[in-house]
């Protein structure tokens, strides 16, 4: 793929204009700002820094380095999918990656992403999860995004996600979210140079943000979907 | 393998031989669950069976003892439980569980549980304590039949007795449910060093030292066992905890981060005697530990 072409379709993936709904979700960040273990930005990028290194890392780099690595196997892409989404334990943690994992599926079987249409007639016939981290490495598979530059992405997502919802909360303004943004990426840089474990051995570790999501369920004066 | 690096995904280091423990539970509604097999070497020691005051006939309490005085390096542990049709088992331990300082290499300590139909498994051993440069790989694998019920417990804490703030290498946990039919269910698969837990990042440990994992495996009716685990969730405060449906429908789960392990101890129990009594018709009685 010519540079300038890469460029403007990791843009185009990347921006939050692209339409996956990943914008709803906090990950956990809501019910920690609402009981008091999230108060000012330094907390916001030490959440970020976590969930890359204790999830990122071991689970969703993994997941869609194993997607983009099987390409249109589909029935080995279902695979993983299973495994993702029967080691996400918490259940807005599995609802949501599933949520934006589907409308994520949805936009690239209309735009006509290769693989894309076949696995979301999977996915709505119940024989796959369609778990995001899946469709992600499914999607920078056919659009030949490259494995690094798709795993990047996931990367970015998850951390812009919760920049996002961090300002929406008012815990941070546009440019200390920037400078967080901007400082993970040695850490990404680090994290991303070891193998990633197989899909058959995902792992991860960040029990305050899965405890937080699941009394998020029960909780009152919901504003995100986590 | 080097002793403090973390165990590459997926290796399992040879151990082989036979499992150290390999018991077989057998019940029939109405009449006491017994011991049916029983192979028991070092360094563990299994209690006989007792059948507590209080509790529905059926049930059979089973202590698992440490000879050894917990996990040591170069440990490969293996446990083979299985609950035939309609038994119904507790099974513990007699205290916590120290894992000991290492020097080199690592300990295994792998568990296999096998419910049967109608059979009703409580597995919950008290918590493991990890010294500091401790490296366990710790395995749970349940095979469930749809009309079991299994209650399992995972916990553990830190501890440096030389109180010099040295904390644990690290820890590698895998929970995994099975069906009948060997399709996975649901994983609860970790690693962790004890510099993350020290860390105090918010969303991974904060300031809670502790970590302990009920999980109740119910598919006949996961919207009740959450239920009842909801019932006992505390106010956020020196323990913070959740509780939400497991996938693969097969029940629910609590995990709980504390700062103090009589609280994280005490809200387990209370998850455990939340179930009790709406999938057995009593609370549990008083454990003498």
């Amino acid at each position: 793929m010519a540079e300038i072409d890469h460029a403007f379709a990791l843009l185009q993936l990347g921006d939050s204009f692209f339409p996956s709904g990943a914008a709803s979700f906090s990950w956990g960040l809501e019910t920690l700002r609402a009981e008091g273990h999230i108060r000012r930005a330094a907390d916001v990028e030490a959440f970020i820094a976590g969930q890359l290194r204790m999830r990122w890392a071991s689970f969703d780099r993994a997941a869609v380095i194993a997607a983009y690595r099987v390409g249109t196997d589909l029935d080995a892409l279902a695979e993983i999918d299973r495994h993702a989404d029967a080691a996400t334990l918490a259940r807005e943690a599995r609802e949501g990656g599933r949520r934006i994992g589907g409308a994520l599926l949805k936009v690239h079987a209309e735009m006509g992403t290769a693989g894309a249409a076949a696995y979301r007639e999977r996915v709505v016939a119940g024989e796959a999860p369609g778990q995001l981290v899946c469709i992600q490495g499914l999607a920078g598979a056919a659009l030949g995004l490259g494995e690094v530059t798709t795993a990047a992405l996931s990367a970015y997502g998850l951390a812009v996600g919760i920049v996002g919802a961090a300002l929406r909360m008012g815990v941070l303004g546009h440019v200390d979210g920037q400078k967080i943004l901007t400082r993970q990426r040695d850490i990404v840089a680090e994290l991303a140079q070891a193998e990633p474990p197989s899909p058959d051995r995902l792992h991860a570790y960040t029990p305050m943000a899965e405890i937080a999501m699941m009394r998020h369920e029960t909780g009152s004066g919901r504003l995100f979907a986590s | 393998m080097t002793g403090d690096r973390m165990l590459e995904p997926g290796v399992v280091s040879p151990g082989g031989g036979q499992p150290q423990v390999d018991i077989g539970f057998a019940g029939t509604p109405g009449a006491r669950t017994f011991l049916k097999r029983q192979r028991v070497a070092y360094p563990f020691h299994l209690c006989r069976a007792l059948h507590m005051p209080g509790d529905p006939v059926e049930f059979c309490t089973v202590y698992l003892q440490s000879c050894s005085g917990g996990i040591f390096q170069a440990d490969r542990l293996a446990l083979n439980i299985a609950a035939q049709q309609d038994a119904r088992v507790h099974l513990t331990t007699a205290a916590s569980t120290v894992v000991h300082t290492m020097n080199e290499g690592h300990a295994e300590h792998v568990v296999r549980l096998d419910a049967g139909p109608g059979s009703y498994v409580e597995y919950l051993p008290d918590p493991l304590i990890l010294f500091p440069r401790a490296r366990l790989r710790n395995a749970l694998t349940v095979r469930l039949d749809p009309t079991a019920s299994v209650v399992l417990c995972d916990s553990f804490l830190a501890h440096d007795p030389s109180a010099s703030d040295a904390t644990f290498d690290w820890l590698q946990s895998d929970t995994q449910v099975e069906s009948a039919d060997g399709a996975i269910l649901a994983v609860d698969r970790f690693e962790v060093r004890g510099s993350d837990v020290s860390s105090g990042d918010v969303g991974v440990h904060g300031p809670f030292a502790m970590q302990a994992t009920l999980m109740v495996l119910h598919p006949a009716a996961p919207e009740r066992a959450l239920d009842a685990l909801r019932g006992v969730l505390p106010e956020p405060g020196r323990v913070y905890a959740g509780a939400s449906l497991l996938p693969g429908g097969c029940g629910a789960w609590m995990r709980v981060v504390s700062s103090d392990a009589v609280a994280l101890r005490a809200l387990v129990r209370d998850g455990w005697a939340a179930i009790r009594t709406p999938l057995t018709g009593t609370p549990p009685g008083i454990r003498r530990k």
